[in-house]
């Protein structure tokens, strides 16, 4: 039996395909682009981090001054730490919400479930910018939800608190990436042993304790998944603050980005790194976790 | 027949859904439903119907340069992103080395890193170690870095439901590699490929991030938005956003249908 199935799966690829593209050659485009415009890019940026800089030039001198920048400014540090707060409350919204969601699309007829699905996905391909602002139209001093609030004799004047506050930023971030912990979600139900379900139920316990003991940690990669697809881009968002938040809602990067238009390279490039190995490191904790070859395939 | 034991939908779980999907779609209706209301303001209230706003649309210069910019910039990304991540594809789907998930991390790594933080280390390369001015080309680099990931995916995902026994069968037959590849595995991955081709037009036209820093003087559709966006909401950048929406929406739909099989 072994060897039939070994020249079934094995022996074409040896035969066809695989030798006329070997790995290494498949890798090499990619691994250039990759390296000169992205790795090359990042390391110059980390030494330039440690250089003293001089009319855009960068001399060779040692410097620890634009990592001190922030422990001297202590606002910096508060910034990381409401961002990185800001990205774990999505994250929870998300995963909350996106719970109920996933399992109402897992128990849709199955000739409508890919549809549905996709009817998910949809907003992500359009333009991210418009749908940021489209918001504005909902939250703002005109928008809709002002406009109901005055018809209903609710409020006399516009509410101004909609707007430009970390609230609404972590609103309209969960409004960006709830297709995400969704997709993830439904991919960890859609493979969950039911069966474990029913035999949690029949020996007894309650549908608190099924949850909390069984469902839960069944649905771990799902839930690390979306970590990554909502925690990790939430990190580094820029343009929901910018629009949504105003100068009461700005994020970490924000404040990088004002960095480097001021044209301060040292300090900008410092910031960048900090954060770009803290986003790095949080994915390599996760994605063993999410088992992410599960919803990519590799 | 456990098949067939489907659980009851509950009722809350219904509205809840209902309710996810409504929220989802919103501010997109909204933003259709504006770009045709005579209002200046670009929101409440309706005071009529109006095609003006696409009108003036059409005439304004500054957004049809950024829009032939982003042209040109999608245009050259897409050969070279696709390209990339085709071979890619096949290197990860069809040979097994040591190192496998690691290089599979390094190839998606860029998903991960925010755009323009790359952008800003592409800038600060140009400006403090190469000299080099930004110009289009500096955008399409970044553009490409961003890209590849996504195609790699495409391609990928193709390749998976690839059943190899027809290459075997080809070769079996007498065909030698490189006629098998041409003949038998490019026909059939090629909706994979056109779907790839499609997914980084799409994300090319609407990626801010890479742009912002990289773009020097020039503008994209994107950065024309954004430059939009910054003085509130505009009923002009309304009917922009119900073109480009239907637009990515009609694109995505062609490679959703390739990728299906």
């Amino acid at each position: 039996m072994a060897t039939i199935a070994d020249r079934v799966n094995v022996a074409p690829e040896r035969r066809a395909g695989i030798r006329l593209v070997p790995p290494l050659l498949a890798f090499l485009p990619i691994t250039l682009i990759d390296f000169f415009f992205f790795v090359l890019p990042m390391l110059v940026m980390s030494i330039v981090s440690v250089l003293v800089i001089r009319e855009f030039h960068i001399t060779f001198q040692l410097t620890a001054e634009n990592y001190l920048f922030f422990l001297k400014n202590p606002l910096y540090l508060k910034v990381l730490g409401k961002s990185l707060l800001m990205a774990l409350a999505t994250t929870v919204i998300c995963i909350v919400l996106s719970f109920p969601f996933a399992l109402f699309l897992t128990r849709l007829p199955r000739s409508i479930q890919k549809t549905m699905l996709v009817l998910v996905i949809l907003p992500f391909w359009t333009s991210y910018l418009l749908r940021v602002y489209a918001w504005m139209t909902i939250l703002g001093e005109r928008g809709l939800i002002n406009r109901g609030l005055m018809n209903l004799g609710i409020v006399e004047s516009p509410i101004r608190l909609l707007l430009y506050n970390d609230y609404s930023v972590v609103l309209v971030a969960v409004y960006l990436y709830i297709p995400f912990s969704t997709l993830a979600l439904y991919t960890n139900l859609e493979r969950l042993d039911r069966s474990l379900i029913r035999a949690a139920m029949d020996l007894g316990a309650r549908p608190i304790q099924v949850f909390l003991h069984v469902v839960l940690p069944l649905m771990l990669p799902g839930i690390f998944a979306s970590f990554i697809f909502v925690f990790i881009p939430m990190l580094g968002e820029y343009v929901t603050p910018a629009i949504i938040g105003g100068a009461h809602g700005l994020m970490i990067v924000n404040v990088i980005v004002s960095q480097i238009q001021a044209l301060r390279f040292g300090i900008g490039s410092a910031m960048v790194v900090v954060l770009v190995a803290l986003i790095l490191a949080l994915v390599m904790v996760l994605r063993k976790s999410a088992r992410l070859e599960k919803i990519y395939g590799f | 027949m456990v098949s067939k034991n489907e659980p009851r939908m509950p009722i809350a779980l219904g509205l809840h859904g209902a309710a996810i999907y409504l929220f989802l779609y919103l501010p997109i209706v909204l933003l259709v439903f504006f770009s045709f209301n005579k209002n200046p303001s670009g929101t409440f209230p309706v005071t009529g119907l109006t095609l003006d706003w696409y009108r003036q649309l059409g005439d304004d210069y500054f957004m049809l340069t950024s829009f032939k910019t982003s042209l040109i910039v999608a245009l050259t990304t897409v050969p070279i992103a696709t390209f990339a991540g085709t071979l890619c594809a096949f290197g990860l789907v069809r040979t097994e080395f040591r190192f496998k998930t690691l290089a599979s991390s390094f190839v998606l790594m860029p998903m991960v890193v925010p755009g323009i933080l790359l952008g800003a280390a592409i800038l600060v390369v140009l400006r403090t170690v190469l000299g080099v001015p930004l110009s289009i080309w500096t955008t399409v680099m970044g553009h490409v870095v961003v890209t590849t990931p996504y195609a790699v995916l495409a391609v990928a995902t193709r390749l998976y439901g690839y059943d190899r026994v027809l290459d075997s069968a080809a070769a079996d037959l007498g065909a030698n590699p490189l006629r098998v590849f041409w003949h038998i595995t490019l026909p059939l991955i090629t909706p994979g490929i056109i779907a790839a081709a499609l997914i980084v037009f799409t994300i090319s036209l609407d990626t801010f991030g890479v742009t912002f820093f990289t773009i020097g003087s020039g503008s994209t559709l994107p950065m024309y938005i954004w430059a939009q966006v910054e003085m509130g909401i505009r009923p002009t950048v309304n009917a922009l956003g119900t073109l480009f929406i239907v637009g990515s929406i009609a694109i995505l739909l062609i490679a959703h249908l390739l990728l299906r099989k």
